[in-house]
């Protein structure tokens, strides 16, 4: 392995690891081990949040799609930045002031039974190990083209780093180990652009010459329709990019994490500047890419144009350069799977260990080492996984949790804050078709079933690789009919004092705990 | 109560940096027994772990939450906590207008902003006249797709500064049913 390269790794893995002993000293209650105490302040946390959303995929895989597809690429960025209007609009405030740890709070503010936070936590834990799979498969294989150590290294390596910040420091420790990767990762690519813009002398229409004469699709780079050309998949995958970020459940702890409603705006505030900044960034990568590294030369190594950043990077300042980017694509993915393995964490320790398994009465000491073992458990379960899915094709599962959280999360959520006839029934029933349709369809589309090298080798029976246009609705028709169907009232909390809560922050007559 | 949230916070701390005595008298300020023993076991649950701490600070503690609950009691006695009645502040003025102001805000920018989104999907899917160039070679695909950033950076900002407002009016409301327990 490269000097340059092991340099820059652990000066990255000693910074986080710096972090995680500081913030273990801080990670003495479950309060701050959940939810780092609610200290953050906006500005803190808006910094988490982004770094807790933009993952490998969209660092790594944007800029190859931009760099690849040309316009098609950055169509993709857009519904990833807009979906946090629905966020800041419907979800946050009400989000904060209802629940304490976990979305099972919030719903079972409103509906508190067992049941119900059962169901909640089971779709957290879908969500989270689904989409923290993909993360770690494709962390493997990146660092393996990057660093030149084999698949399985690199997956323990990851496995192992996220496993300590969470299990030593909880949210603290996740919280700033993400804050670190927002701050490396826009002033490390701003770099890169403004390195870009200066070989064509601060000049865009010099860029776009270049960009035209280095891709294969020339004139037509600027142009729609290359990656998505079925209408009803590309409104579809539209679909779910706006509406899935308001139902997933790693980015949704985070807005317990700061003291009040002021807080949690400011937070969603410099989260979408940073995020709406980075993507602009990433344009100007893309574009730089495809004009100075070439086409031919970026699907070498990556058909998908994956390693288009790094390239780049070697191609603008060599070797040092590009180490800088690998390091950079390597604490990205390290915070963004940290913040999953804590999401997953809080769905099973706090709701299913302690309010079910426990009901809710066992000392602070054991429910503390009960969420540091799950940590451990839900660490090593998913380096397990990604090292057992080596060779499958499992990026598919990105943009499936996007449609099961917008199918199943998102209605119940909606339908739980703002509608006064809405029941426990609803909410399950919302629950478990957004889920079950979306896996089914999932199964049924062309990820699985693919004459082409699908698990299942015949014609796919749906053929949308997004069938979000079809669960999304499903998962609100199933919350909206068995609310109307059933009309039960069991464990229902008066619907007048959970909506002052939700609207206004006034304490209910209920203890939340 | 909107203050309880703050003063849960400062009990927690308070019991660690034995800092009780301004607490103490903080508490005072606080009518209604329920207030009071909320904070109260908030504490409670707090010492569980700073009980590691010794034996002197859990002493101290527990005089010291004693003295709380004596004191939370005896005020409840003389000045009786009002039930709350929920559904008559739902039902009030205020917070009606709160409710009416929230959606006269929210509904029409929530359309506006899904069909801009939408939009760009469905143009560049069944049409193609988002291809002609606009400024220079830069075609207005580009341009609609840069308005997209624009607007989700302007709605944010626009409504995190018109929820300033909207917090005003839920402090009013929680304070008149503090004060009246009718909410008008």
């Amino acid at each position: 392995m490269n000097i340059t390269y092991l340099l820059f790794f652990l000066c990255i893995v000693i910074c986080t690891l710096i972090i995680t002993y500081w913030a273990a000293r801080q990670s003495k209650t479950t309060n701050q081990f959940y939810i780092a105490a609610g200290r953050l302040t906006g500005t803190q946390n808006g910094m988490a949040i982004a770094g807790d959303y933009i993952s490998a995929a969209s660092f790594l895989g944007i800029v190859g799609t931009i760099a690849i597809n040309g316009f098609d690429g950055f169509l993709y960025a857009i519904g990833f930045l807009v979906s946090y209007l629905i966020v800041l609009f419907f979800i946050a405030e009400p989000v904060h002031r209802l629940g304490k740890y976990s979305l099972g709070d919030v719903i079972c503010a409103r509906f508190p039974s067992y049941k119900m936070r059962g169901i909640m936590a089971v779709g957290a834990l879908i969500i989270s190990i689904f989409y923290m799979i993909p993360q770690l498969v494709a962390a493997g294989l990146l660092i393996r083209l990057l660093l030149d150590i084999n698949y399985s290294a690199s997956v323990l390596i990851i496995g192992i780093l996220m496993t300590i910040y969470v299990v030593f420091g909880g949210m603290f420790a996740t919280s700033w180990v993400q804050i670190v990767k927002t701050v490396l990762l826009l002033s490390g690519t701003f770099l890169l652009a403004l390195i870009v813009f200066s070989r064509f002398n601060w000049s865009i229409p010099n860029l776009l010459e270049q960009v035209t004469l280095g891709s294969p699709l020339g004139d037509q780079f600027s142009l729609p329709g290359h990656l998505f050309n079925n209408p009803l998949e590309t409104l579809s995958l539209h679909l779910a990019l706006i509406l899935g970020t308001a139902g997933l459940p790693h980015i949704l702890i985070r807005l317990f994490t700061v003291r009040n409603t002021v807080e949690v705006r400011k937070s969603l505030l410099t989260a979408s500047w940073i995020i709406g900044a980075f993507y602009l960034i990433a344009l100007v990568l893309g574009l730089g890419a495809v004009a100075l590294v070439g086409f031919e030369e970026l699907v070498l190594l990556d058909p998908f144009g994956n390693l288009a950043a790094p390239l780049l990077a070697e191609s603008l300042g060599g070797d040092f350069l590009m180490a800088f980017i690998a390091a950079i694509a390597f604490t990205t993915i390290v915070a963004v799977v940290a913040g999953l393995v804590i999401s997953a964490t809080t769905a099973f320790s706090h709701d299913i260990y302690f309010h079910i398994l426990k009901r809710g009465n066992t000392s602070e000491k054991k429910r503390l080492r009960a969420a540091r073992w799950t940590a451990f458990f839900i660490g090593l379960l998913s380096t397990l996984l990604a090292l057992g899915l080596r060779n499958m094709n499992v990026t598919f599962l990105v943009s499936l949790t996007f449609i099961v959280a917008a199918s199943s999360n998102l209605p119940v959520l909606l339908f739980t804050i703002y509608w006064r006839r809405f029941n426990q029934t609803g909410a399950i029933s919302g629950m478990l078709s957004g889920l079950t349709v979306s896996l089914i369809l999932l199964f049924l589309g062309p990820h699985v079933m693919n004459p082409d090298g699908g698990w299942i080798a015949a014609e796919a029976v749906v053929p949308l690789y997004n069938p979000g246009i079809i669960a999304i609705p499903a998962g609100f028709l199933g919350a909206y009919l068995g609310a109307v169907l059933s009309r039960n009232k069991e464990n229902t909390v008066p619907f007048a004092s959970f909506y002052l809560q939700a609207q206004t922050g006034i304490e209910g007559r209920r203890n939340r705990s | 109560m909107q203050l309880l949230k703050g003063y849960e916070e400062k009990g927690r701390e308070a019991v660690i940096d034995s800092d009780r005595k301004k607490l103490v008298n903080d508490l005072k300020v606080i009518k209604g027994f329920l207030a009071v023993k909320k904070v109260y076991t908030s504490c409670i649950s707090a010492t569980k772990f700073s009980l590691t701490e010794g034996e002197r600070s859990e002493n101290l503690f527990f005089r010291f939450s004693r003295r709380m609950q004596m004191g939370a009691e005896k005020e409840y006695k003389q000045n009786p906590a009002k039930e709350i009645d929920y559904v008559q502040v739902t039902e009030s003025k205020s917070f009606k207008k709160l409710m009416h102001d929230r959606k006269k805000f929210i509904v029409p920018l929530t359309i506006f902003f899904l069909v801009f989104y939408f939009l760009l999907p469905v143009l560049t899917s069944y049409t193609t006249f988002l291809n002609t160039p606009a400024i220079g070679d830069i075609s207005w695909v580009w341009l609609f797709a840069l308005a997209q950033f624009i607007m989700t950076w302007v709605l944010c900002t626009v409504y995190v500064k018109k929820a300033a407002v909207f917090d005003k009016q839920a402090d009013e409301i929680i304070k008149e049913m503090e004060e009246g327990g009718e909410g008008r």
